[in-house]
């Protein structure tokens, strides 16, 4: 029993996965997809879904084959040196930009639906300290508050909806698949940005206790995730109308403001909604935040992560600062989904191959 | 642990100075018994208390005895009839024989002579002082090199009475005393196992108090009762007066608001505790027990949800959870809504709230600040006032500061009936430690939402989650099963499921024994019954 191993278990692993996906993206996701793919918007999330759940697997595959490293180690040994400490930077600045992006979010839509009076920057540093508070204590409480917070978030959001099955308009979905490839492959590129934070994969495996299922984690994380975004909009289209829903920057808010629980006391739902979106978008900064802690202090080789996390603060407060508007925010977004292609598509292929090339030349040189 | 550990260290090595130097001092008893007295004589000077009683025994009065006892700590009626009596009146009436009583009166006494229960002899005078202390006898003969410690304590003490601050309707009414001895026996009267075992030490340089581990010899978890013997012994402190002590001393993390040990006062609760392969420590004078390890769950039950239908247990439970969160962020909710959220309250009682509030002068935190203390002190002047007393500090704080305050329009009515809901709410939570780690982080609570609103409360919260998270009770999360979920303990957590279900000790526990019990379903006991009625119609 008195264990301080400081590693997660399997349920514990499927559970950070999901919530540090579930993050600021849940919010603007039925319209990105609406605007996209109209009433196919479920089919491109289910798609969108699993093929982030290939990629996932891929990384997850070559992470796998080096348990006790992390990105910073295993890259090196597949790519010479100068390269990993290169591809490691770009890592930690692609942890640090996402964090940054959904703590800029989440700042926005607090401000414009709670605190209006409140500046960004009070919101944005208050929940980095609150985040840099528990990525101190490592990957345990973050992946144990994942657990305590993952039933809190789920079943509310679930219930919330039933309601309003009554305003549902089925025929918002139709017709079905009549939609070019290319407006498809752009609803899918337009789910990328929900399904960020699958990328932890590449530096997390040595905290995960030895013999895990990670395959079946990642799965039913995936699953869940794509479940849980197809419901969610699945009500949301379901009830504007994928054109309405399309012009909408946060149609989430906006139909959860519509909820009216029959003879229920509480009118507007959205604060309960704001507070468990709170949970979520803190659980994806906070794994966002240890990873690129953890990726640093790899690459400096620190003895303990714990001396870095609130060097980070400033940068990922300054880099949340950047974006003007919230229009550019997103603007923003999208060009980082650049280097999410890079990370997810091209570097998993790339770094299969040397480890492909890599085993031959083992082979090759037992045989001589 | 890192600075607790260092502290424990650096006592560590102030013990073993102390060690060298005890090796020095421990005089033997001496055969002469003048020598002894003298020396108990001198170390106990200034103590009027003592009594020192020389008899003289044998045919010819020829041998010198001396008990030594503490005034008021020993039992009179013992000494008097089991020692002088027997010694001096009955011993002469059934006489061994004389020769050998000459040789070897020593012996006789021993043996023959004295009709107390319990005797040991020893040949240590700084531990014969010990035991005089405790409210044994000494006897001292003359020629012989060990004095004979006869158990006589017997002092005033409280007998068991019902436990005041943990109350059930349905269960046993027995309470711990202050007397260590009558507290392991009542937890023996609920275990009459082997394996219980009680095992005793002494802590405090200068108190030398009792303190007795309490387990289950073939279920609890070796490695949990290592690192609490660990932790005990390296305790090094000049007295220990309550639980308490103990309990600061060997928790892992002292800046928590939250007990990482549940204290009890009911025999029941340990019992059942022990079984769970918990570990319980019981010190003399206090009538606290310490429960190790303690999860959040854990403090959430009473004895009672087992002994109710499930249903009903799983209700209160469920009741008591939401207590919790109410008695937490109760008044904060109330401070973000009126003064941050307006609009998300439903637009009818946004409307009521804004006219009770006509006329508050004081912003909503204050109002809640000014409130709650208010309650706090009239808890606090409640508790140290005698009981008839109390009940009119209650009268006075609920009807009349609360009215008054009403109307004279200092608060709003709608924040007393907050107040009171938080406080009745705290009240509800079965251990008082929690409920007042509870209440301290409802102004922590407070404070968030008057400076941030809702996402203050949600920031708090994670704050304090994330607190809870890292907290660990003897290496077990805090927050466990929770966390590193299993669903066989969760079972007993938000609800309490069906006393048929918990065929397993808890798993968070890893005892070595791990079956509670049989797997004895209801349609098994349904056809033992009718098996037994056909046996009856047969006859």
């Amino acid at each position: 029993m008195i264990k301080n191993n400081d590693k997660i278990s399997e349920n514990q692993t499927t559970i950070l996965l999901f919530t540090t996906m579930l993050g600021a993206g849940i919010l603007s996701l039925s319209a990105d997809v609406a605007k996209a793919a109209g009433p196919n918007a479920l089919i491109v999330i289910l798609l969108g879904g699993i093929l982030a759940l290939i990629l996932a697997r891929f990384i997850g595959y070559i992470a796998s084959k080096f348990p006790t490293e992390t990105f910073v180690e295993y890259s090196a040994k597949l790519m010479t040196k100068p390269v990993s400490v290169i591809l490691s930077i770009f890592l930690v600045a692609y942890f640090l930009i996402f964090c940054s992006l959904n703590l800029r979010i989440f700042a926005e839509v607090t401000k414009s639906y709670l605190l209006n009076s409140t500046p960004v920057e009070v919101i944005m540093i208050t929940m980095l300290f609150t985040s840099g508070y528990i990525v101190r204590y490592g990957i345990e409480p973050i992946a144990r508050l994942s657990e305590i917070l993952f039933p809190i978030m789920v079943i509310p959001m679930m219930i919330i909806f039933l309601p309003t099955i009554t305003d549902l308009d089925l025929s918002n979905f139709l017709p079905i698949l009549r939609i070019s490839f290319l407006n498809l492959l752009k609803g899918i590129l337009s789910t990328t940005y929900s399904f960020i934070g699958f990328e932890i994969l590449y530096v997390i495996f040595p905290y995960i206790q030895m013999g895990t299922k990670f395959k079946k984690s990642i799965n039913i994380s995936f699953f869940s995730i794509i479940f849980f975004y197809i419901y969610v909009t699945f009500y949301t289209i379901g009830i504007f109308g994928y054109k309405e829903t399309s012009v909408q920057l946060w149609p989430l808010l906006t139909v959860i403001k519509s909820i009216n629980f029959p003879g229920f006391f509480i009118e507007n739902l959205e604060s309960l909604i704001m507070g468990i979106w709170t949970f979520a978008v803190f659980t994806s900064i906070s794994a966002f935040h240890y990873a690129a802690t953890l990726t640093l202090s790899k690459l400096i080789k620190a003895r303990e992560h714990t001396y870095l996390v609130i060097p980070l603060i400033p940068i990922i407060y300054f880099m949340a600062l950047i974006p003007d508007s919230i229009v550019e925010v997103y603007k923003y977004a999208s060009y980082a989904s650049i280097l999410t292609l890079f990370f997810v598509v091209i570097l998993p292929i790339l770094m299969f191959l040397a480890m492909k090339l890599r085993d031959k030349g083992m082979k090759n040189s037992e045989k001589n | 642990m890192g600075l607790f550990n260092k502290l424990f260290k650096n006592n560590k090595s102030n013990k073993n100075g102390n060690d060298e130097d005890k090796d020095v001092v421990s005089p033997k008893v001496k055969e002469n018994i003048e020598e002894n007295i003298k020396y108990i004589k001198d170390m106990l000077k200034d103590s009027d208390d003592i009594i020192y009683r020389e008899i003289w025994v044998g045919e010819e009065f020829q041998h010198k005895l001396e008990l030594v006892f503490v005034d008021g700590l020993v039992d009179k009626s013992i000494i008097n009839e089991h020692v002088m009596h027997s010694l001096m009146l009955d011993s002469r009436q059934a006489k061994p024989s004389i020769e050998e009583i000459k040789k070897n009166i020593y012996e006789v006494i021993k043996k023959a002579a004295i009709t107390g229960g319990d005797i040991k002899e020893i040949d240590d005078l700084d531990k014969c002082i010990t035991s005089i202390l405790s409210g044994d006898t000494a006897l001292f003969l003359d020629g012989h090199p060990k004095v004979v410690i006869i158990s006589s304590r017997g002092w005033q003490m409280r007998s068991v009475a019902p436990p005041e601050t943990e109350m059930v309707v349905r269960g046993a009414r027995e309470g711990f005393t202050e007397t260590l001895r009558v507290n392991t026996a009542l937890v023996r009267r609920w275990i009459r196992d082997p394996e219980l075992k009680i095992k005793q030490m002494q802590i405090g340089k200068r108190s030398k108090t009792d303190v007795a581990l309490l387990y289950i010899d073939d279920i609890v978890n070796k490695d949990l009762l290592s690192e609490i013997k660990e932790r005990l012994e390296q305790i090094d402190i000049d007295g220990v007066l309550e639980s308490g002590y103990i309990e600061q001393l060997i928790e892992e993390d002292w800046h928590s608001p939250f007990p990482q040990m549940l204290n009890t006062e009911r025999p029941d609760k340990v019992a059942a505790s022990v079984l769970e392969g918990r570990i319980a420590i019981l010190i003399d004078n206090s009538p606290f027990a310490l429960i190790i390890p303690t999860t959040l769950a854990t403090l959430f039950q009473s004895p009672e949800d087992y002994f109710e239908r499930w249903m009903i247990s799983s209700l209160l439970r469920i009741l008591r959870f939401t207590a919790a969160v109410i008695a937490l962020v109760g008044p904060s909710i109330y401070i973000a809504f009126t003064s941050y959220h307006p609009g998300m309250i439903p637009t009818k009682l946004a409307l009521y709230i804004a006219s009770t509030r006509q006329g508050v002068p004081f912003p909503a935190f204050m109002e809640a600040l000014i409130m709650e203390a208010t309650f706090e002190l009239l808890r606090e002047a409640g508790i140290r006032l005698p009981v008839p007393i109390g009940q009119t500090i209650g009268i006075v704080g609920g009807l009349i500061i609360g009215q008054a305050a009403v109307m004279a329009g200092i608060v709003s009515p709608l924040m007393v009936i907050v107040v009171a809901v938080t406080a009745v709410s705290s009240f509800s939570i079965p251990s008082y430690s929690a409920a007042i780690a509870f209440r301290l982080l409802r102004f922590a609570f407070m404070l968030f939402a008057a400076v941030l609103g809702l996402y203050g409360i949600m920031l708090c919260l994670i704050l304090m989650l994330t607190h809870l998270v890292v907290l660990k009770s003897f290496g077990l999360p805090y927050l466990s099963p929770f966390v590193e979920v299993n669903l066989s303990d969760l079972a007993d957590t938000l609800i309490r499921a069906p006393l048929m279900m918990f065929k397993k000790r808890p798993a968070i526990l890893d005892t070595q024994d791990k079956k509670r019990m049989k797997d004895l379903r209801p349609e098994e006991i349904e056809s033992m019954e009718i098996d037994r009625r056909n046996g009856n119609d047969k006859k």
